[in-house]
């Protein structure tokens, strides 16, 4: 078999398992089916209020003008990514010969799944936007391949131009390459939306769409390409990914601690012991690394959101909840990343004191958030039982959820701590 | 005194045996150099010895007591400077050291003391609140060895020290070492650099393909091997080249 074919099955393979186990890391999928059925149950309840949103959009002036934007971001949106590494430089030479031939079935792959994309996203796109009952194959066929061919257009182009050597060169025909797409979208967009073209003028920008990309294809066969650069920017961009799907720009990397009032950093409190030295490893993890903060931060602002979107108590305690559970198995599953390190196995902590760490480190910042949160909710909206009670059923909830979830990661690790 | 002995240990990863049969003993104040080829099986040794792979078969005896029966007071007695720097992306440089005393039980004044005298040796002094991501090579190995001096156990373990350092804190190194071992610490050194681990060594195991070749003092090696008076260099070339 062509063993650039060989090479490129296994990088898709390789990065494949590799953006699963980020996702994986970040996304339970025991709560993404308790998300969709949250999420479709309120769907499926609220039917009948989803053709409304046409109607919405429709008679808000500022949405209105904004879908196009949309629509056009659709189409614009989207580049060629050739999947390379920097080792390629060295196994694929000459890459003239073989890393093209590697680029080849990274092109199909990446013209397939752009295609994919923009059937689902513009399907879905115009379904809002008319409605099921106005939805017609006449408005949304016209539309689907203009777009499509403006779409892969536009990425060949993206591509031949990133490709170009000089930087004010390529900068400067991006930048005006940018402008006329963009102009020339958002013209053409709404009107094949409002169907204000005939069939015949549809026609002629289809062919037109069609001629661009047939000759940005030939192109881009005939380009010099920059390899250093190209293989450059794709690793980088790639390690960028990876760091934000564990949810720290990686523009912000720090490089030293910035000195702050103590009391801040929670430090004072750690005693200075074994279990200390657990709780400091689990904390910092979480604030400062792969912990993802953010995550929790949105999921307490959700929760807080309910006390004063809805002044229903009983959606309230639903909706704590199960963000509740949802942040105990995020805050469990930290463990899974401290308990694989050298220095957790080589070091002195006994089963006693990881267990115990285990259980009180996502306790304190879950009872902590969520304390605060059904304490707004007593100020704003009265207690449910009393407020006392209130707050002691939320801490029993929260250690519930933990020993669940402590107990679940213990299964999935057949009992390894 | 016997600090550690590995007593006929048979370990691998997952069902496949590196090591096969493997005994050394370090006595108190010695220093025991690991050599072999890559791929000998040393860094699987010290593996098992740490306690990270498994022992199919034999036993690892620290300080007199099973390594597996007494796992947590006797990971106390044992430090290690990796090969390669193995360090926490999410913890500075004075937090490495936090950790490292937390977890061994120094009381907080010792560890402040310790600290200062260590930063100021390796010149790390300006560093204490980075993050490794910004440190060299070099930089994050000498983090791992201060790690590994801030407490007193009774065995070191010591993995390739040399690589990426620079001069003045390999000279730092060696000298620390020797230190130890005068206060009586038993030490296990893996290095490739043999000039150096005949200088500073007392005895020498040799190991290639997962079992000990030959092993004991420099005169014993020249002797087991028929080359008097030659270095340990010409011994280890001369006894692989005969097994390869």
């Amino acid at each position: 078999m062509n063993p650039v074919y060989l090479l490129w099955k296994k990088r898709m393979i390789y990065l494949v398992k590799t953006y699963y186990k980020f996702i994986r890391f970040q996304i339970d999928w025991i709560i993404m089916i308790y998300v969709l059925l949250l999420v479709g149950g309120l769907v499926y309840l609220n039917i009948e209020t989803i053709p409304k949103l046409s109607e919405i959009i429709q008679n808000n002036i500022l949405l209105y003008a904004l879908y196009p934007f949309l629509i056009v971001y659709i189409v614009l949106s989207g580049k060629f990514i050739a999947y390379l590494k920097p080792a390629d430089e060295f196994f694929l030479s000459p890459l003239n010969e073989l890393g093209k031939k590697f680029a080849k079935y990274s092109f199909l792959l990446n013209m397939g799944t752009h295609v994919l994309k923009w059937t689902v996203l513009s399907s879905i796109a115009i379904l809002l936007y008319k409605g099921i009952s106005d939805f017609s194959v006449k408005t949304y066929l016209p539309l689907y391949l203009w777009g499509l061919f403006i779409k892969l257009t536009f990425i060949n182009t993206r591509f031949i131009l990133q490709q170009q050597r000089g930087k004010w060169v390529r900068r400067g025909l991006k930048l005006l390459f940018f402008w006329t797409a963009w102009t020339l979208a958002l013209y053409f967009t709404p009107m094949f939306l409002m169907e204000r073209i005939s069939l015949y003028s549809s026609l002629i920008l289809i062919f037109c769409a069609i001629t661009f990309w047939l000759i940005t294809t030939y192109f881009i066969n005939k380009i010099q390409l920059d390899w250093g650069r190209w293989i450059q920017e794709e690793s980088d961009m790639r390690s960028d990914q990876f760091s934000i799907l564990l949810g720290r720009p990686p523009e912000k990397k720090k490089q030293f601690r910035k000195k702050t009032f103590s009391i801040f950093s929670g430090v004072r409190l750690i005693p200075f012991t074994k279990e200390g030295a657990l709780y400091l490893l689990y904390f910092r993890k979480l604030t400062r690394n792969t912990g993802n903060l953010m995550l929790l931060l949105q999921l307490t602002v959700i929760a807080l959101g309910t006390v004063f979107i809805s002044n229903n108590q009983i959606i309230f305690i639903i909706v704590l909840m199960f963000v509740m559970f949802i942040m105990s198995d995020f805050l469990v599953s930290i463990w899974s990343e401290i308990k694989d390190l050298v220095w957790f196995n080589i070091y002195p902590f006994s089963n006693k004191q990881k267990e115990k760490v285990l259980t009180l480190g996502p306790f304190i910042v879950l009872g902590t958030l969520v304390g605060i949160v059904s304490l707004i909710n007593i100020l704003y909206n009265g207690s449910i039982i009393h407020p006392a009670t209130d707050i002691i059923a939320i801490l029993l909830w929260s250690i519930l959820c933990i020993v669940i979830q402590i107990n679940i990661f213990l299964f999935k690790n057949k009992g390894n701590i | 005194m016997e600090i550690l002995k590995v007593n006929s240990v048979t370990s691998g990863y997952d069902k496949e045996s590196i090591l096969k049969e493997v005994s050394l003993n370090i006595d108190k104040g010695k220093i025991v150099g690991l050599i072999g080829s890559n791929g000998a099986g040393k860094t699987t040794l010290i593996k098992t010895i740490l306690g990270i792979l498994p022992i199919m078969s034999g036993s690892i005896d620290l300080l007199g007591k099973n390594v597996l029966e007494f796992p947590e007071n006797l990971k106390n007695e044992m430090a290690y400077i990796p090969e390669t720097p193995l360090l926490y992306d999410e913890f500075t440089l004075f937090e490495h050291l936090q950790f490292t005393a937390m977890a061994h039980d120094i009381e907080k004044s010792v560890f402040t003391e310790r600290m200062n005298e260590l930063l100021e040796q390796f010149n790390m002094k300006d560093k204490l609140h980075h993050f490794p991501n910004t440190f060299s090579k070099g930089m994050k190995q000498k983090v791992m060895i201060m790690c590994a001096f801030l407490y007193n156990p009774s065995l070191l373990i010591v993995d390739e020290p040399f690589i990426g350092l620079d001069p003045t804190a390999i000279s730092l190194l060696i000298k620390q070492i020797q230190q130890k071992r005068e206060k009586g610490m038993g030490i296990l050194l893996c290095t490739h650099v043999l000039d150096t681990a005949e200088k500073i060594c007392d005895e020498f195991v040799l190991i290639n393909d997962g079992k000990v070749i030959i092993s004991g003092g420099l005169k014993v090696l020249q002797e087991q091997s028929g080359l008097i008076e030659q270095s340990l260099t010409d011994i280890f070339c001369n006894v692989m080249g005969a097994k390869t």
